[in-house]
């Protein structure tokens, strides 16, 4: 992932463990506190200062992480 | 307690609602790490806040609060105009796409906006807030007085202050 990444593209939700969850952003995973949303795996989230802060709906999602792929090509 | 924004300087004012936004402004390499930490210590150590270096950190944020001192006839840092920015401005500004929120996707537009909730529900440091259909948890550093049914305005995972 690189430096330029921008917060608004949403990660997938891979694993949740106790008060932590993994989050996939195309193939790198980090880890985020989940102390303000409720989540479970497949769920598409917003991630800031390592705590996810909300669930985003799968449709918008996608879009938003096509056009994010599509950019850094460019 | 209600009504506190009258006690802080339009500075510290400012960066309380923008200290939500350090996160990404950092993330995008807007600011540098050094600058990122120096904005939360003289937010939370009530150090003296130079009006350059919130300038510098946040010139978008800065742009549109010109705009709407302009419209008001008033200094740009003048605590009602930094206010009305961010109650009312900051909203309309994202609803119009400017800058940045040109790119973002409809649920981080609304994550972005400052929104007027009610407290729900509180435990420890984190309330449940509700505005319209939505229920939130933000983080009530910056409100820990509140109490179940205050109005209180959020900003991304933050309560920023208590309403009258």
């Amino acid at each position: 992932m690189g430096e330029k990444m921008c917060l608004a593209i949403p990660g997938k939700v891979i694993k949740v463990e106790k008060e932590f969850a993994i989050v996939d952003y195309s193939g790198e995973q980090r880890k985020a506190n989940i102390e303000l949303v409720d989540i479970k795996p497949g769920d598409f989230v917003i991630v800031q200062a390592q705590f996810v802060v909300q669930k985003i709906p799968k449709k918008e999602a996608v879009e938003a992480i096509k056009l994010w792929q599509e950019n850094i090509k460019k | 307690m209600a009504g506190e924004y009258k006690e802080v300087s339009p500075e510290k004012y400012f960066l309380m609602y923008s200290f939500p936004c350090i996160g990404n402004l950092l993330h995008e390499n807007k600011i540098s790490k050094s600058d990122a930490s120096n904005l939360e210590n003289i937010l939370f150590q009530n150090k003296t806040i130079e009006r350059n270096f919130l300038e510098f950190c946040f010139p978008n944020a800065f742009r549109r609060i010109k705009t709407v001192a302009k419209e008001m006839e008033k200094n740009y840092w003048d605590m009602e105009v930094i206010r009305k920015y961010w109650l009312e401005e900051h909203n309309k500004f994202i609803d119009l796409g400017d800058g940045d929120y040109a790119k973002a996707t409809p649920s981080f537009r609304e994550l972005c906006k400052v929104h007027k909730a009610e407290v729900v529900e509180k435990k420890k440091n984190v309330i449940t807030v509700k505005y319209g259909e939505v229920l939130r948890k933000v983080f009530a550093k910056f409100v820990p007085d509140v109490s179940i049914g205050d109005k209180v305005t959020v900003h991304l995972a933050f309560a920023i202050e208590k309403l009258d």
